[in-house]
């Protein structure tokens, strides 16, 4: 696959007490989208900045198509960024915002004015040159700051929750045109986003990070169907969660004791029996049934409905657990107190150890 | 060998680097003319000022440099020292809770005007903080003099047979230190008050407070911080006064700084005037200090 | 009107009840202070103006010392405010602290102290001395007004600029500075109204020679109280409040006591 668009090697950032980056190392390939994703204070927009220069690592490395940039000042560095307030500078026309780095650069005069326009014409602002931002919607404001980071042609484009300042149905377009853009002209990108959903239709991969580490790298297939940590389960979607021990191992499926449930989930290398497990099992993989069909399959009772339009949020007391369940709605809600059973493929069961058993086998993650 | 050699060379590069970007020394050069300014010309005066207060004045022979003594911090207990030093203690805490009391309503009241009003309400209270003192004092010796405008009134609705003598008094000091520092009682208590959530009113009504039980349990206490702020303006700034005392006083009536500037300047006893302006600072340092004290525990809740 | 309103514009009055006075009294013919009001009024005190000794010159000085003053400390205090505002420095506390103690000590005090530094320096009633002073009484307004004003620049404007390439001085000249153009500007006339109109601290540095329009008022009007003080007053009255408009339009007076 040749050189990494971005290599970054164990990177260590502390202020004062407090860890923000804790050991990252994590590989763009060039020409990839990889979004960076996580809850506030994860680290994610630390590590941007110190891949755009703003931050000092204490210690780590990192490398631009091959090259380390440490010890390049951040107006050297090839990394262009696009910032969530977008900030363009309201004195300048979007013109003057876009010409900016190329002016530093000393390119000549016509050469900017061409690039500029073509920049323009990528990002569909055609005739708006001599608009200042103020003048601009959000939406055109984003397209300005998009075009003048990709007028710079860099090696690396970061950008940081740019789709956050605006509106819901305008952020789901941007979305969109943001992942064409980037697959048509190949640049290797780097997205910050706390929105799960937004890093699966934007990036090829997505890093899902966690107090100052890296959680788990992959495709949002990946991410979604086999999250690596517990933290990754409830992070990317909402999902039951059964706590229990581990009482018989089989081929390729363990069985968990959980709280008058004896349920099957795919086996785990690291499990033994007498293990303590957390088995998470996503709502929409339920289903609602009144005869068993599968190994997982247990008897409940609807408690709660919740009517969401498209979907129907159930709330199944089974045993001591209450299960949420969601179904389509096909137009037949069960209504509440009826007697269902709920089931699910072993397949759909994520089973993790809990953390105290992995600490005492001190596997290495 | 070579190995070794390119393993040190890239690593005395490599931290040579990290310390040089994390000791930038853009700031420290940014800084430099400001730090150079107030250390040739305020660290370093009130370091020889210092030193001077222990010198002496002596009448014949003038300063005496070779002299250490603290002769002039233990003049400054005798009865009229001490009397200056109260005086000018009480005139300041005079003219603050008067500042307070006359510009709490105020403030209270521009809060609740449309903010253009507002502004030139402000502007107008702002207006004797714009002029110079010197104009302020010859406004009010205008006004308060025996042939002045307030006595020829009085005089003519035969309030008074004779002209009262208003100036060169205590009061007419704390009137014109009123007159000069209002604005900065009310301009905290405004932004304070400025600052309420109108939200916050509305839920106090909305529970059923009346006006009065809204304004003291929530109107009061969140404009508290504006109160305290106001009062240590005013205070210091009145016990830092010098033109307004020296005018409306006429030199008959003194407080501290008029002391010192006396004692510097005509009478030429800069040591003494020296230990007069560290005694001043210290006692509005401890006034201010204890009354922070206080009204930390005051704010406790409020605040922030 | 509810009885707080009545009470603001009574307050109001009383306040500006002084400097009316002084603009009316600059108006009368007669060189006393007559009531009631005069039957005509005259300019004759402000052609006197001209004829008193040293009016027009300590004008003059006021007016080169406040400029002067005020051009070195909008530079200084702009770059330490830059500094301060921007960067993580040690000792960067002890400086914003330092930058504004010169406002912590009272006037009379700084006066004397500086009077007392400079004759070792010899320079006791000489120009550089007295811009020396008002430097140092000036740096904290300029310094803190761009303060001010810097802080409503966002700052990943300024990361934007060097992310597109500019070192650092010329994200500040190229961005920063554009955008807080106002606020040195407001500073830089704050700065010259606190040296122009600086009373207490010059008071110790001039002499005959050498004298500032405030110093010149206060000692003519311990001796005399003829109303050519009171047409210098109007004027500077005038000036002062045409100045202040202008900071109003450009910055707005709350934000200066806001930092």
């Amino acid at each position: 696959m040749g050189v990494p668009g971005l290599a970054i090697s164990r990177l260590c950032k502390r202020y004062g007490p407090h860890t923000v980056l804790d050991d990252v190392s994590l590989t763009v390939r060039a020409g990839e989208c990889l979004s960076l994703v996580g809850p506030s204070g994860c680290g994610k927009t630390t590590l941007l900045n110190c891949i755009a220069g703003y931050v000092r690592p204490d210690g780590g490395s990192i490398a631009l198509a091959g090259r380390p940039i440490d010890d390049v000042p951040e107006h050297r560095r090839d990394t262009a960024m696009v910032f969530q307030s977008y900030a363009l500078f309201p004195h300048m026309d979007t013109f003057e915002n876009v010409a900016f780095g190329l002016r530093m650069r000393k390119v000549p005069k016509d050469e900017i004015r061409r690039r500029v326009l073509a920049a323009l014409q990528m990002v569909r602002l055609e005739g708006r040159e001599r608009s200042y931002p103020n003048q601009l919607s959000g939406g055109q404001q984003q397209r300005v700051a998009l075009a003048r980071a990709l007028v710079l042609e860099p090696k690396v484009l970061l950008l940081d929750e740019p789709l956050s300042n605006l509106d819901a149905r305008l952020r789901e377009a941007m979305r969109f045109e943001l992942r064409e853009l980037q697959q048509k002209i190949r640049i290797t990108a780097i997205f910050v986003t706390h929105d799960i959903q937004e890093a699966f239709v934007l990036s090829d991969r997505v890093a899902v990070m966690s107090a100052g580490r890296i959680e788990q790298v992959g495709t949002a297939a990946e991410i979604y169907e086999q999250a690596a940590t517990e933290f990754v389960v409830t992070f990317v979607g909402p999902s039951n969660a059964f706590a229990g021990k581990v009482a018989a191992l089989a081929n390729g499926t363990a069985d968990v004791l959980a709280d008058g449930l004896r349920i099957r989930v795919p086996r785990d290398a690291r499990v033994t029996p007498g293990a303590g497990v957390s088995v998470y099992v996503r709502p929409e993989r339920i289903s609602l049934t009144d005869r068993p069909t599968r190994p997982n399959s247990f008897p409940g009772r609807i408690e709660r409905i919740a009517y969401l339009g498209g979907w129907i949020d159930y709330l199944v007391r089974v045993e001591g657990h209450l299960v949420r369940v969601q179904t389509v709605n096909h137009g037949k809600p069960i209504a509440v107190g009826a007697a269902v059973r709920i089931e699910w493929e072993v397949s759909d069961g994520i089973c993790h150890l809990d953390r105290q058993s992995t600490e005492r086998s001190a596997t290495p993650r | 060998m070579t190995t070794l050699r390119s393993l040190v060379t890239t690593n005395v590069f490599t931290s040579a680097s990290l310390v040089g970007r994390r000791h930038d020394l853009t700031p420290v050069v940014l800084v430099l003319p400001a730090i150079a300014v107030l250390a040739a010309l305020f660290v370093l005066p009130l370091a020889s000022a210092f030193v001077m207060s222990f010198h002496q004045h002596h009448p014949v022979l003038g300063l005496r440099t070779e002299v250490f003594t603290l002769a002039n911090y233990a003049r400054l207990g005798d009865s009229y020292h001490l009397g200056v030093f109260l005086r000018t203690i009480k005139i300041s805490g005079l003219v603050t809770a008067i500042c307070l009391i006359v510009g709490y309503p105020i403030a209270y009241f521009c809060s609740t005007l449309p903010r253009r009003a507002q502004a030139v309400v402000i502007l107008g209270y702002l207006s004797p903080w714009l002029v110079s003192v010197v104009i302020k004092a010859y406004g009010w010796m205008v006004l308060l003099a025996e042939n002045g405008i307030v006595n020829g009134l009085l005089l003519r609705l035969g309030l008074v047979d004779e002209p009262i003598r208003f100036l060169y008094s205590e009061f007419a000091i704390a009137l014109g230190l009123a007159h000069a520092y209002l604005v900065f009682a009310i301009l905290p208590i405004f932004t304070s008050l400025v600052a309420i959530d109108r939200r916050l009113l509305q839920a106090a009504r909305n529970l059923g407070g009346t006006r009065l039980q809204v304004f003291r349990s929530v109107v009061l206490p969140l404009s508290l911080p504006g109160v305290v702020a106001g009062t240590l303006l005013v205070f210091t700034l009145t016990m830092a006064a010098f033109a307004t005392p020296a005018l409306l006083g006429g030199g008959r009536v003194k407080v501290v700084s008029y002391l010192a500037y006396e004692q510097a300047l005509h009478l030429l006893n800069w040591p003494l005037a020296a230990a007069i302006g560290f005694v001043l600072m210290l006692v509005t340092g401890l006034v201010v200090f204890s009354y922070q004290r206080m009204s930390s525990r005051l704010l406790r809740g409020v605040a922030g | 009107m509810s009885p707080l309103a009545i009470f603001n514009w009574l307050v109001l009055l009383a306040v500006l009840a002084p400097l009316l006075v002084v603009a009316y009294v600059s108006f009368t013919p007669s060189n006393f202070l007559e009531l009631p009001a005069p039957t005509q009024l005259s300019l004759r005190w402000y052609g006197e103006i001209f004829r008193r000794g040293g009016f027009v010159d300590a004008f003059a000085t006021s007016v080169v010392l406040g400029l002067t003053a005020t051009a070195v400390s909008v530079t200084i205090g702009t770059l330490a405010a830059y500094a301060i505002s921007r960067y993580q420095f040690p000792g960067r506390e002890l400086i914003d602290t330092l930058v504004m103690a010169p406002l912590m000590v009272p006037g009379v005090i700084l006066g004397l102290f500086l009077l007392i530094f400079l004759v070792n320096l010899r320079m006791t009633g000489s120009f550089l001395g007295l811009l020396a002073a008002h430097v140092l009484l000036t740096v904290p307004y300029a310094a803190r007004t761009v303060r001010a004003s810097l802080r409503d620049v966002d700052r990943s404007l300024e990361r934007a600029a060097r992310n597109l390439g500019a070192p650092g001085w010329r994200a500040f000249v190229l961005v920063t500075l554009p955008l807080i153009k106002p606020g040195v500007l407001a500073g830089a006339i704050f700065a010259f109204l606190m040296s122009f109109d600086n009373l207490t601290v010059s008071i110790f540095l001039t002499d005959r020679r050498l004298m500032t329009l405030p110093v010149r008022m206060y000692h003519y009007i311990v001796d005399i109280t003829d109303p050519v003080i009171a047409a210098v007053s109007t004027i500077l009255l005038v000036v002062s409040l045409v100045l202040v408009l202008f900071l109003e339009r450009l910055f707005g007076l709350k934000r200066l006591f806001e930092a």
